[in-house]
């Protein structure tokens, strides 16, 4: 245990309490009574990991199994990690600060391509080898899991499995199966062999693939395909009755509900609204239990539903009047991200109203109804200013807007229609009598770059290049020139890498192990972000960003995520490939059932 | 009814890195936990009314701490900790709670145990002592309007002088306080070398008058 050595260094490292744990809820177990072990690894900083929801659900699970002991390990950043090597600290877990080097399993959650160089950085300051090949033994096993996981290949050469789709009953799953091997003392590649047997489990070191010579998949053997998992049942899935309440400030330090999985919508863009399907929604009663039971061991005064679009929960107003209830009574503030503008109703309003004002934010992503209808983002002018009317009725005067450069078939008129659309919600706040006197409205934008992820329909197009970016942006900004508009932007880059990564083969394992080793980490950080690295590795190895990222793939083409089945067919996004350069809409599952393949798996959970 | 109550708690182990702020957060969500009919301010953005006598600088351990809240109902001191520490964890433990003698403008001094580990430092009783026989002790102060140099060779009060450890007073309090972190810092430079590691314990806090802070 590293109490004392860390007393030693905590007092002169930033936030201290952020390495230290002992929080409330934290769970200690006897390790004498615990048969596996599992250190949860967020690939980024406590701030943010601990604001997850996931890690929240998979850490109570394994600890509610009385020999199981799951802790948490986040990502430290550069003035800690110094500090542990001078002193012979191990990363270890938050729990028994003990290294994790000497757990049963090390488990990531990949949430975002930007994070992969910190994985390696997290394994070296556990004092293991990064690379799969070069551990032996059985234990630690390391494993990933989460959306990053449906192209696991960049990734392949680090892991031991990867999990696939859902993790509450597949974590458990694979765990019985380590503690059987462990007892009668199996090896790693035995453990793996049965471990490939569980549905969901992807083992990359039993694939082989092939290249053709311009690069291209030209096998993946064996034809095996893995079977993302979903619980059925969403009322029965297992939903945690406490979080660990931090002590410092965290980004989001809040409770949080899921009231639904899975989304309707058919966004062609958003890689969430396919690789979640179906879409499936929990009962009312078990929302408000969770929530009440949630706040009261926690004491938060903030609670957060959260689901990829709320407004979709059938029975939205019941829900929210019953929640509303609780959390009047108890002055507990209620926020509710993933509003879609077209389900923005006056009701809704008032009962975000009720407790306290947060901000407002809308995504229309394009300026124009014809760029919204080749993303398949079913929403029109008249929605959005609906929207933004119902807000500034409500006493609202910043609206945040959200749009992405660079998507398919945009012109410079979609750039002006952010334009005419911006100076629409001008003129309507001023046109609305009973807005709020005395403040001028504002509005935020911010451009995001597109980028094209697998097991979507625009998985085939090629990302849009930085100098054509930067003259839609400046463009864009000539034509925003007012004060009440504030405009901001990530930076190319950074879509680049995460592009290349996004739909990158098991070669790319190469480059993120020569941009770690040349001092890439904390990829995601502005401050940490050294692109001329990540270019460098990527020469040294041969292979060309631009490859990934910026090519068009054929419908034909075998993607290096082929071996994963998503249960979304490979035909029906080639299909809504082709409607979105036609401007042609596809109706949301409720509406009308596109065939998008998820409902002859999952039987009777589509709509 | 609007009782006011006094909490009192110790802050070890790993709590002693909460800093203030946090601490503040972390014992109005207890309170919550903890479901005590405690009084919330009204307004536009309810919250617990919780009032702290004497922040704790973050890395030092405390077994005087104390906070004020007011109650509505009538409950016992008792049921006031316990449901507390049902709540809490074994590094911020609630002692008692009571009806508040004191106000916290009425606090002067606290008293300070510091534990020095013999592998990093030694012969301490006798160095502390002839650190003290100084004619002047001058240490750089920041305030708000830049760096002054003061003395505090007046402020500090040795208790006790052991081969391991030593007890101070020192001023605490609105009017003039010293961190017991200064004194290590400036003993260190005294030895010539870099301020010693050390445990350090807030143990007592006392009042203008003499008396124990109750």
């Amino acid at each position: 245990m590293y109490k004392e050595k860390l007393d030693k260094i905590l007092p002169n490292v930033q936030k201290p309490a952020r390495y230290i744990g002992g929080e409330i809820n934290s769970v200690k177990k006897d390790k004498g009574k615990v048969d596996v072990r599992f250190a949860f690894c967020f690939p980024e900083t406590y701030d943010i990991g601990m604001s997850h929801l996931g890690m929240k659900i998979l850490y109570s699970l394994i600890n509610d199994v009385e020999n199981y002991w799951c802790e948490r390990v986040f990502m430290p950043l550069p003035d800690m990690a110094a500090k542990m090597r001078e002193h012979d600290i191990l990363l270890y877990g938050l729990e028994s600060l003990e290294p994790i080097r000497d757990f049963d399993f090390i488990g990531f959650t990949l949430q975002y391509e930007l994070t992969y160089t910190n994985i390696l950085a997290m394994l070296d300051l556990a004092g293991l080898p990064v690379l799969a090949k070069e551990r032996d033994n059985l234990s630690p096993i390391i494993i990933g899991g989460g959306p990053c996981a449906c192209n696991p290949e960049p990734l392949a050469d680090f892991f031991d499995l990867f999990v696939i789709g859902e993790g509450e009953e597949v974590s458990l799953e694979l765990m019985r199966l380590y503690e059987v091997c462990k007892k009668t003392g199996a090896s790693k590649a035995e453990f793996l062999k049965k471990a490939e047997q569980i549905e969901g489990i992807y083992v990359p070191s039993f694939y082989t693939h092939e290249y053709n010579s311009d690069n291209t998949i030209k096998s993946i053997t064996p034809e095996k395909p893995v079977k993302k998992r979903i619980i059925k049942d969403i009322d029965s899935v297992f939903v945690p009755r406490e979080f660990v309440v931090p002590y410092c400030e965290i980004v989001h330090d809040r409770a949080i509900s899921e009231i639904l999985r899975g989304c309707m919508r058919g966004c062609r863009f958003c890689q969430a609204g396919f690789i979640y399907r179906p879409f499936r929604q929990r009962s009312k009663e078990k929302i408000v239990d969770g929530i009440v039971e949630l706040c009261k061991n926690t004491g938060y005064d903030e609670v957060s539903l959260s689901s990829l679009s709320t407004g979709d929960y059938a029975g939205i107003e019941v829900l929210l009047k019953s929640i509303t209830e609780f959390t009047n009574s108890k002055n507990i503030n209620l926020s509710l991200p993933s509003m879609r503008i077209d389900s923005f109703s006056d009701e809704i309003l008032q009962q975000v109203k009720s407790v306290r004002k947060s901000g407002l934010t809308f995504a229309p992503e394009a300026g124009t109804q014809r760029l919204r209808d080749v993303i398949n983002k079913n929403i029109t002018d008249c929605d959005i200013l609906k929207g933004c009317k119902t807000a500034f009725e409500g006493g609202y005067t910043n609206v945040k807007l959200y749009f992405m450069l660079g998507l398919p078939e945009e012109t410079d008129e979609d750039i002006e229609g952010i334009k005419i659309l911006t100076d629409k919600i001008i003129e309507l706040f001023y046109q609305t009598p009973n807005r709020k006197k005395g403040k001028p409205v504002s509005i935020s934008i911010t451009l995001s770059t597109f980028i094209p992820k697998p097991f979507t329909p625009f998985e085939f197009e090629p990302q849009i290049g930085e100098e054509e970016i930067i003259r839609r942006r400046k463009y864009l900004l000539s034509l925003l020139r007012n004060k009440k508009v504030s405009v901001s932007w990530h930076d190319f880059d950074v879509s680049l890498l995460e592009a290349a990564l996004a739909r990158g083969d098991r070669r790319l394992g190469q480059v993120i192990l020569k941009a770690w080793q040349s001092g890439c980490e904390l990829d995601g950080w502005d401050e940490y972000f050294k692109f001329d690295m990540w270019k460098k590795a990527f020469e040294d190895c041969g292979l060309d960003i631009d490859f990934y990222a910026s090519r068009r793939r054929l419908y034909e083409e075998k993607p290096p995520w082929a071996m994963i089945d998503m249960m979304v067919d490979r035909e029906f996004l080639a299909e809504e490939n082709k409607r979105a350069h036609e401007c042609v809409t596809t109706k949301s599952c409720r509406e009308k059932c596109a065939n998008c393949g998820v409902s002859k798996y999952a039987g009777g959970v589509c709509i | 009814m609007n009782r006011p109550i006094r909490v009192f708690f110790k802050k070890t182990g790993r709590a002693k890195y909460i800093s203030h702020l946090d601490l503040q957060r972390t014992m109005q969500r207890a309170l919550k936990r903890a479901d005590l009919p405690v009084w919330e301010t009204e307004g536009f953005n309810p919250h617990i009314y919780i009032t702290f006598a004497l922040p704790l600088s973050l890395g030092i351990e405390s077994v005087y701490e104390s906070f004020d809240i007011k109650i509505t109902q009538d409950i016992s001191f008792d049921e006031i900790r316990d449901r507390l520490n049902s709540v809490l964890t074994e590094d911020l433990k609630i002692i008692k709670s009571a009806e508040p003698t004191y106000k916290h403008t009425e606090i002067k001094t606290a008293e300070y145990e510091i534990i020095f580990n013999p592998k990093d430092i030694q012969g301490t009783a006798q160095n502390f002592r002839e650190f003290l026989r100084q004619k002047e002790i001058i240490i750089l102060k920041k305030t708000k309007k830049g760096e002054t140099n003061i003395d505090i060779k007046p402020m500090i009060e040795l208790k006790q002088a052991k081969e391991d450890r030593i007890t101070l007073f020192l001023p605490a309090g609105n009017e003039l306080s010293l961190n017991p972190l200064q004194v290590l810092g400036a003993f260190g430079k005294f030895l010539g070398q870099e301020q010693p590691k050390a445990e350090i314990i807030r143990t007592v806090i006392f009042c203008a008058n003499g008396e124990i802070f109750i």
